[in-house]
């Protein structure tokens, strides 16, 4: 059994070239599941029923002689706001579990599928994507495989944690204001935040419109490009869809960064970064040939701007449950959803307005350069329960501060990648953004190849399948 | 801050007879209000006002006619007054009282005071080891060891008041509850035990909530300060601000009384009866008769607590809230929300924190030609 591949890269071949059964990837993942997720909280629904037919459906085609697709027999999971036909979308949230179950799955776990995923369940979250925490009073808190006593991140948390224990090599996850990349940090695994627009929404639980992003996590750099390739393409339902054609990424992956041009964001991302995040985002700098530091202008404004929007907007699509059902919130965000339904139209107004502004100063910033590095949280994992961090010797609310470095990016849209790394060989992982100008997400991940290549970016092995051997 | 202590619309109502009928009185009266971990809170209020029925009900040695209590999280309410004696919270919730003469028993020595004390509530066994934690506490209190062996008639007041202190502190509650805790002491004596009390506050690790009428007992010892009249809390907010700049007429009337005061005579109560604490008139403020500002409105309506600005509370017709709080009250009202008090607090820290962020948002001068765009044009 150990001498099944762990990649999605590796499975995928290995189940091409017949060295392995479909079935038996399956079998592998769910017993993994079965084993330490218990200790994770990462899954809060496990349809092993639906890898394993799934799994036979992909072996009887090569029986028949059928080419195997680009994700052939990898295993993956998704967060509990991807519609699964059949189970009830959560979103973290005991206010939707009376909801009747999904018709159909989401548009991306239809593409996972036509690509050859297993799915193998629905991955935990914060209630109602509104964290970055992933402490779920209802559903219980997803702990980090690199320390249990510590935060997996969020509100993607689940998904991170699994692909860090090395449950499945690819889960997909939803960014608003960092969603898919504190994770990702947190948790010590590739993370891709597409463009705002590219990858279609349609059948997962809202948030945010105008800020809300899918997207994968993965074990390898080239195994987020092979997921992010299989989830590209138009879409009629999400009308934010761009309708882009598929720019297929996984060929230019090893491209290196030949003739890009790379610069670190500097200012507020170093002040509101703690000292193993500043490291990181040196060290990946100097990995990249980085040309020196940019400033970029009024990010604090910037990323207070998202916070509003973002209260705002959530506020508003759940006021009537709010009336009906507060006791069905989760009681760590259910006042914030309130108070940004009630702030002054105003408010939001001078955000929009603010975000647009933003939008054209950073474009220009792409003049010059193609990549832009920054940490992808203030702090390594922090202790769940935790109410406050220190960074830079000020002292700030946990929750809403883990996503300080994230929100001023996914604010404007902006296509990022995030690789872990582990400053001066560190016990707990920090991840770098490698950020790209808008649809060039194909910059975002030959960065974090590159970075995996030279060994300063890693994704090691499960550390709780080390404890449990 | 976490909360230690919440209270959520405690209500005491005493059964009484009047004229041959039976009335109720309403000793405490829908209180809402919680103690932080750490936090050193006041109540004052004059004689009768319901402070004692207060700490009987949170100290859970009588029995809430409604409302909940919750310690740590954990309901304590439906603990029956009874059932507590066994309890694992009655550590947790300590006592210091008034009279430290009659609290103390007078056949017990301080030490056996002090150690009996250890043996109910702590798993503290074995005589060396429960001695050397009454040494500590007696320590804590500056009771000399030597006084450790005489009874109550053999310490004089301030001595007694320290056993009583030790008492409470030997089982490390996590809740001090002092009722007028130096009311009975020389006025010598009671300057010592403020100062040893304002030494405990800092040293120890623990939550207190003073009562007494005496202002200048909580002006020197509190965070936090809420004032009592007949049943209900007509003002809240930190101490300092409280005492330097009283929003409600009651409060404003027990400043300018203090003797040496600098208090306007006009905020001094008018001559009127206080009214009854039986079956008293829901929809007349309880001031009303003794109020110098009360008027028509305020013997048709009562004025409800409400926030007034950031931490602090005042229930009267004629304290404005601030924008901010006519602002989330218009908006609540908008959308048909009605909130409990405690939501309707944490309501407030977010909506300011979504106000801090918009604040920011709106110190970038823009260009005038700046307007809200879609996100990108693929
Ligand atoms: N057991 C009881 N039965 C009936 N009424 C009571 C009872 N205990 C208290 N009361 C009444 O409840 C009201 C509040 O009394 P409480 O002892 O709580 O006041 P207090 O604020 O502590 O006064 P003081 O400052 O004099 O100690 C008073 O009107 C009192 O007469
Ligand atoms: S509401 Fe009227 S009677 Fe009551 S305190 Fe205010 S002014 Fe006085
Ligand atoms: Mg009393």
């Amino acid at each position: 059994m150990s001498s099944l591949p762990t990649t999605a890269t590796a499975i995928a071949a290995a189940f091409a070239g017949g060295e392995v059964s479909a079935r038996e990837i399956a079998a592998a993942a769910l017993e993994r599941i079965a084993a330490h997720n218990p200790a994770l909280n990462a899954y809060t629904e496990v349809t092993a029923e639906r890898a394993l037919a799934e799994a036979d459906a992909l072996d009887a085609a090569r029986r028949r002689g059928e080419a195997a697709p680009a994700l052939a027999a990898v295993p993956y999971g998704v967060k509990n706001l991807f519609d699964v036909a059949g189970m009830t979308t959560l979103a973290g949230a005991r206010l939707l579990a009376g909801n009747p179950p999904a018709a159909a799955d989401a548009t991306l776990i239809q593409r996972m599928h036509s690509a050859g995923g297993l799915l193998t369940g629905a991955l935990n979250m914060d209630a109602l994507a509104y964290g970055f925490t992933t402490e779920n009073t209802h559903y219980g808190a997803t702990r980090n495989p690199h320390d249990p006593t510590r935060t997996a991140g969020g509100s993607s948390g689940g998904s991170g944690a699994a692909v860090a224990a090395g449950l499945v090599p690819i889960a997909l996850g939803s960014d608003t204001n960092g969603s898919i990349r504190v994770p990702a940090s947190l948790c010590g695994v590739f993370g891709l935040k597409p463009t705002y627009g590219r990858l279609p929404r349609s059948g997962s639980f809202p948030f945010v419109h105008g800020l809300d992003h899918l997207g994968p996590l993965a074990a390898s750099a080239a195994d987020l490009a092979l997921a992010y390739d299989a989830l590209q393409g138009p879409d009629g339902r999400d009308p934010a869809c761009a309708q882009r054609v598929i720019e297929p990424t996984t060929d230019v992956l090893t491209r290196g960064l030949d003739g890009l041009r790379v610069a670190r964001l500097a200012g507020y991302f170093d002040d509101q970064a703690g000292a193993a995040a500043r490291a990181a985002s040196e060290r990946a700098a100097r990995a990249l040939g980085s040309l020196g530091d940019i400033v970029l202008p009024e990010v604090a404004a910037a990323r207070a701007a998202a916070f509003v929007i973002t209260a705002a907007e959530g506020g508003a699509l759940h006021l009537q449950a709010l009336r009906d059902r507060p006791d069905d919130f989760e009681p760590l965000s259910r006042e914030r959803l309130l108070a940004g339904a009630l702030m002054p139209a105003l408010w939001v107004e001078q955000a929009q307005k603010l975000r647009a502004w933003f939008r054209r100063r950073t474009l220009e910033v792409f003049r010059d350069v193609d990549l832009l590095i920054a940490p992808a949280t203030p702090v390594t994992a922090t202790l769940l329960g935790q109410e406050t961090m220190v960074i830079n010797g000020r002292a700030l609310p946990t929750r809403p501060s883990m996503g300080l470095l994230t929100q001023p990016i996914s604010f404007i849209g902006l296509p990022v990648a995030v690789a872990p790394l582990w400053p001066g060989g560190a016990a707990l992982p920090i991840g770098v953004q490698l950020i790209a100008a808008p649809w060039r997400e194909d910059v975002c991940l030959r960065a974090a190849w590159a970075l995996q290549s030279a060994g300063v970016a890693a994704v090691p092995p499960a550390p709780t399948s080390i404890n449990a051997r | 801050m976490s909360q230690l202590l919440e209270a959520i619309d405690l209500v005491k109502r005493f059964p009484v007879r009047s004229k041959g009928r039976k009335k109720l009185l309403h000793a405490v009266d829908g209180l809402n209000f919680h103690i932080d971990a750490g936090e050193t809170v006041g109540l004052v209020g004059e004689s009768g006002c319901g402070k004692s029925t207060l700490v009987r009900l949170l100290t859970r040695t009588l029995d809430s006619t409604s409302g909940h209590v919750r310690f740590r999280g954990q309901g304590i309410g439906l603990i029956a007054a009874r059932a507590m004696a066994d309890h694992p919270l009655r550590r947790e919730i300590q006592m210091v009282f008034q009279d430290p003469t009659d609290s103390l028993n007078p056949r017990y020595t301080a030490r056996q005071t002090i150690a009996e004390a250890v043996h109910l509530l702590t798993d503290t066994r074995g005589w060396a080891a429960i001695d050397s934690a009454v040494e500590v506490a007696a320590a804590q209190v500056g009771l000399p060891p030597e006084l450790l062996d005489r009874y109550p008639h053999q310490l004089s007041g301030g001595q007694k008041a320290r056993v009583g202190i030790a008492r409470a502190i030997v089982v490390k509650p996590r809740l001090l509850v002092l009722d007028e805790p130096t009311a009975a002491l020389d006025v010598s004596v009671q300057a010592v035990i403020l100062q040893l009390l304002d030494r405990l506050k800092r040293e120890m690790a623990m939550s207190f909530l003073f009562v007494s009428h005496d202002l200048n007992v909580v002006r020197l010892l509190c965070d936090r300060v809420m004032v009592m009249y007949l049943g209900q809390i007509v003002e809240s907010g930190p101490a300092r601000e409280v005492f330097a700049r009283p929003l409600h007429p009651y409060t404003r009337a027990l400043i300018a009384s203090l003797p040496g005061g600098h208090g306007n005579d006009a905020d001094l109560l008018v001559g009127g009866d206080p009214q009854s604490p039986i079956d008293p008139d829901a929809h007349r403020c309880r001031l009303f008769g003794r109020c110098p500002r009360g008027a028509e409105r305020c013997q048709t309506q009562a004025p409800p607590l409400r926030e007034i600005s950031r931490g602090r509370s005042a229930a009267c017709h004629f304290v404005a809230p601030t924008e901010r709080e006519v602002f989330i009250d218009a908006a609540l009202t908008v959308h048909k929300l009605h909130l409990p008090p405690a939501r309707r607090a944490a309501l407030t820290t977010e909506f300011d924190r979504v106000a801090d962020m918009a604040r920011q948002v709106q110190s970038v001068r823009l260009p005038d030609d700046t307007a809200p765009a879609p996100q990108f044009r693929p």
